[in-house]
């Protein structure tokens, strides 16, 4: 990979704040979308803003991830492109949300610079509320040493904590002191390393090197977490006890990124019904739980958007009942995606599986009929 | 068990080749057993995974799709589209640990009468010998 | 002073058994109750197999949901009815009043049974251990007529813990023989035919006692120390982006409030889309826009819609995610409103909600 240095004096979010200054009042863009501390103090928010001073004091890579920033970009740009440039500022798996919902027609990526960084992770959402204090300092703590302990099951493990689809990432690890590297990814990336007099022309196998060597322990913890969650959730059984908590909020769906329906299917009419149907269903099983459909809602919605899962876990920090959606969405898919050979976020050109097919392709799911049944069920007139 | 069990499956074919399969077995007088309920779509490729979710979660204890052979999709590629959203429903329950054998997905032409009557024959026998699916009684679902 | 017939059993075996006797006698065709999930967690459930009355949990002290709304849901407006019993805390009820009177639902043909109530904990307290823990020191907090001190903030100021339109009406608070008594008052004929053929000793007494006296001085003085502790007098806009600024805005506190009915909620229409040049216009007008926008615009517009019907209920505080003290806000305002109207929400069946109606001569003062 290559790329330029930029300044980074006042540690790392202070550089990327200072690099963005300088852009904007560059005009390299008009304005930055970028998370900010709320003015209690207490949590942070998305803001959309062409003021140098606001993005001064803006905090770039907060230590909790309240709204995924894909959905932030997303009530921007949702109707068109938006009226001027705006850098979006944005984790990893943020970026990668937002070239799904790109795909989706949910964000209008015409008119928007992304921009990443190397990320190390989130605390737990309701950790980091209960004392922001120690949450701060804990967060500085991992962008020092970049262990895992403290952070969100679905970080622990998360693999494309890098570079990924956006026009410009800046690489926080194996930085020299005080500087930060810059990568521009796609042409528009380059226009402003360009207009920023920053040559990106320097191999960064330093970088690189240890985001392999980060990428290792993730993929390590990975294949851990997998075996734990399997052991937790998989068969009828296990499966059912971990949701028998859920409360049907639908705070999951709320937030996740790629659920943008403004109806859900599963809110809709669609799946009422009159009293009598619900007295059948209580009658072929003894007892019908209410709310209605829990394991249809979570395997339904699985079914609508893991192809375009990015693990953000987003959906697992909002679960008031301590569910392990997050994981569980995420290892669903992981195969789903396998199955497709598709990485959500990875390419903004690639088709949605579902909206493509090959001639040639999945025969294991066609159910092979080879010769005349002769079953004993057989028999015909 | 298998014996005593009848169990419940709902066959769903395109309005096309799956429903043309049907109508030639009843041209030529050919039998399937009776548990099988048939629900036609107009295409396979329109039935969503919530569809093909809803049966197995809500009753069935299997559910067998047919639509027309590869090529063959009176809509070009209706077939196609569902044999991805089969192979994403399977995918789903099986990463979860569920059953994805009480689905199949199997082309029948317009004039396969056999086929379709082997189908739902040779259905009925794999879900009798699997037994009843444990989520149509559960209340915890 | 209603009728009152007293058994000789324990509150939830009592009412578990009149449940299932009520199935089985055939005055019913299934019952809606609380009731265990894989005997972890605990939900609405509508239950037709007498055996599975077992796994009922009456008065089990969570909330998962408001039962009013699962229970709107289910006897849904343009849905025939069909007999049914159902146990319902007194919010939950009051909760599926107001939605009978907004036209969400009805009321044919349902016993609604109900109880005084201790209040219930956290929600999320379910998923923490085992919440069985709980249960044996809720229940003596019941028999000494005493909340529970951690039981959720909404639970510790209600004041409205004795049921209004129950037909059955089941004490709880202050008795100290639950554990072997259990007494219904029947406060409706509908009440009194579910009680036909059912043992006990049959007499005559008021729900309210120097138990519940005693318990509703406590919770108003609490509910003024939460609104002071708030500084809900006097938050003003400051005020209000302090407690809403960490709002994730995943409309958990309305998609759980039994009174926001919406299918479609409003500020989720496409009316409260921006165009892009909207943004551009907010640009020039002031120096940064919080996106998504239109935190306090939810917030108060969901005040503005519902408040008036507000139950002080509690669900929306208990799911939010960020923890902000939904409820006692919005409960707060509601009771504000409803003073305006002389209005409490689910208590008269016949009283209109303030919005369907206006009167010639009232709120005078409003006019300048
Ligand atoms: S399902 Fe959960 S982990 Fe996956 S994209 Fe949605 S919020 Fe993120
Ligand atoms: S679960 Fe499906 S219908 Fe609901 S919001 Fe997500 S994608 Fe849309
Ligand atoms: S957020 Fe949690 S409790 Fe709410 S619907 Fe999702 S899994 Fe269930
Ligand atoms: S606003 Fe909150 S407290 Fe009031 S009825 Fe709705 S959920 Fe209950
Ligand atoms: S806030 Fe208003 S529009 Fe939205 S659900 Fe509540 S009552 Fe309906
Ligand atoms: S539940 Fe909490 S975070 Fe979610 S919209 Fe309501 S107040 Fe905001």
């Amino acid at each position: 990979m290559k790329g330029g240095q930029v300044d980074a004096r006042g540690g790392i979010q202070a550089g990327i704040t200072s690099f963005l200054k300088e852009a904007l009042s560059k005009g390299c863009f008009d304005a930055v979308m970028i998370p900010t501390r709320v003015p209690a103090g207490d949590s942070f928010a998305w803001i959309l803003t062409d003021n140098e001073d606001l993005v001064a004091g803006a905090s770039p890579l907060p230590p909790v991830m309240p709204v995924q920033g894909a959905r932030a970009l997303s009530s921007i740009t949702k109707k068109g492109k938006a009226p001027a440039k705006i850098a979006a500022v944005m984790r990893p798996c943020e970026v990668r949300a937002a070239v799904e919902l790109g795909k989706l027609k949910q964000v209008d990526l015409a008119n928007v610079t992304l921009l990443s960084m190397d990320c190390p992770g989130v605390l737990e959402l309701s950790t980091y509320l209960s004392d922001p204090t120690k949450g701060d300092s804990e967060f500085s703590r991992l962008l020092d040493k970049w262990d895992a302990e403290s952070l969100r099951p679905v970080c622990r493990s998360c693999t494309h904590f890098s570079a990924t689809a956006s026009d410009i990432h800046l690489g926080l690890l194996g930085a020299q002191a005080e500087r930060l590297y810059v990568m521009p990814l796609t042409p528009e990336g380059s226009r402003v390393t360009d207009a920023l007099n920053i040559s990106a022309d320097q191999e960064l196998d330093s970088w690189q090197a240890k985001v392999d060597e980060v990428r290792q322990k993730r993929e390590e913890q990975r294949r851990k977490s997998e075996v734990e969650l399997k052991e937790r959730v998989e068969g009828t059984e296990k499966l059912l006890a971990t949701l028998s908590t859920c409360i049907g909020c639908r705070n999951c769906m709320r937030v996740c990124p790629i659920c943008y329906c403004r109806q859900c299917f599963f809110d809709s009419d669609a799946l009422e019904g009159e009293v009598a149907a619900h007295l059948s269903r209580a009658e072929r099983k003894g007892s019908l739980r209410f709310p209605l459909d829990t394991l249809l809602f979570h395997l339904g919605r699985m079914s609508h958007m893991s192809l375009s899962c990015v693990e953000c876990g987003t959906c697992e920090d909002a679960c008031p009942m301590s569910i392990p959606v997050g994981q569980i969405f995420s290892h669903v898919a992981r195969r789903t995606q396998e199955l497709f050979k598709y990485d959500p976020g990875k390419n903004r050109y690639e088709p949605l599986p579902l909206v493509t097919y090959e001639q040639d392709e999945l025969h294991d799911f066609e159910q092979p009929y080879v010769k005349t049944y002769s079953g004993k069920g057989a028999a015909d007139a | 068990m298998a014996e005593s069990f009848d169990p419940k499956i709902l066959y769903v074919m395109c309005g096309w080749c799956g429903t043309g399969g049907a109508e030639t077995a009843s041209a030529y007088g050919m039998y399937y057993p009776e548990n099988v309920r048939i629900f036609r779509v107009n295409c396979t490729g329109a039935l969503s995974t919530v569809h093909m979710l809803r049966p197995l979660l809500e009753g069935a204890d299997g559910l067998v799709i047919s639509g027309c052979h590869p090529g063959d999709c009176h809509y070009d590629d209706g077939n196609f589209m569902a044999r991805r959203k089969v192979a994403l429903v399977k995918t789903i329950l099986d990463s979860l640990g569920l059953d994805s054998d009480r689905l199949w997905f199997r082309y029948v032409a317009h004039g396969e009468a056999r086929r379709f009557v082997d189908t739902a024959a040779e259905f009925t026998d794999h879900i009798k010998s699997k037994g009843p699916n444990p989520l149509a009684t559960r209340s915890d679902t | 002073m209603p009728k009152t017939l007293t058994v000789n059993r324990g509150a939830s075996d009592a009412v578990r058994a009149l449940l299932r006797s009520l199935i089985e006698g055939g005055k019913v065709e299934g019952v809606f109750t609380l009731a265990r999930v894989n005997n972890k967690g605990v939900g609405y459930a509508l239950i037709r197999d007498p055996e599975k009355i077992e796994q009922a949990e009456p008065f089990y002290p969570w909330m998962p949901s408001s039962g009013g709304k699962q229970l709107s849901r289910l006897v849904s407006l343009s849905r025939r009815p069909r007999p049914l019993a159902v146990v319902l805390r007194p919010c939950e009820l009051r909760a599926f009043v107001e939605l009978v009177k907004l036209e969400q639902c009805r009321r044919d043909k349902l016993v609604l049974i109900s109880s005084t109530c201790g209040g219930v904990y956290p929600v999320e307290t379910l998923s923490d251990g085992n919440p069985d823990d709980r249960v044996p020191r809720y229940w003596n907090g019941l028999k000494a007529g005493e909340g529970q001190p951690d039981a959720r903030d909404s639970c510790r100021a209600c004041k409205h813990f004795i049921p209004y339109n129950a037909d059955l009406t089941v004490a709880l608070v202050g008795c100290g023989d639950l554990d072997e008594k259990c007494t219904f008052f029947v406060n409706s004929e509908a009440g009194q035919a579910c009680l036909e053929g059912q043992g006990g000793v049959w007499g005559q007494s008021a729900v309210e006692t120097e138990a519940t006296e005693k318990l509703a001085a406590a919770r108003d003085a609490e509910r003024e120390r939460q609104r002071e502790e708030l500084h809900l007098g006097s938050l003003g806009i400051e005020g209000l982006v302090g407690i809403f600024g960490k709002c994730v805005g995943c409309r958990s506190c309305r998609e759980v409030c039994p009174i926001c009915y919406c299918t479609l909620c409003d500020f989720d229409s496409a009316k409260y889309e921006n165009e892009p040049a909207w943004f551009a216009r907010e640009l020039n007008s002031r120096k940064g826009v919080r996106v998504p926008p239109a935190t306090l615009l939810f917030q108060m517009g969901r005040m503005v819609h519902m408040s008036v019907s507000c139950v002080g209920c509690g669900m929306c505080s208990d799911v939010c995610p960020v923890n902000i003290p939904v409820a006692t806000l919005f409960s707060s305002v509601g009771e504000a409103n409803q003073k305006l109207f002389d209005y409490v929400p689910g208590k008269d069946e016949s009283q209109k909600p303030p919005f369907v109606k206006a009167e010639l001569n009232e709120l005078e003062n409003l006019t300048v």
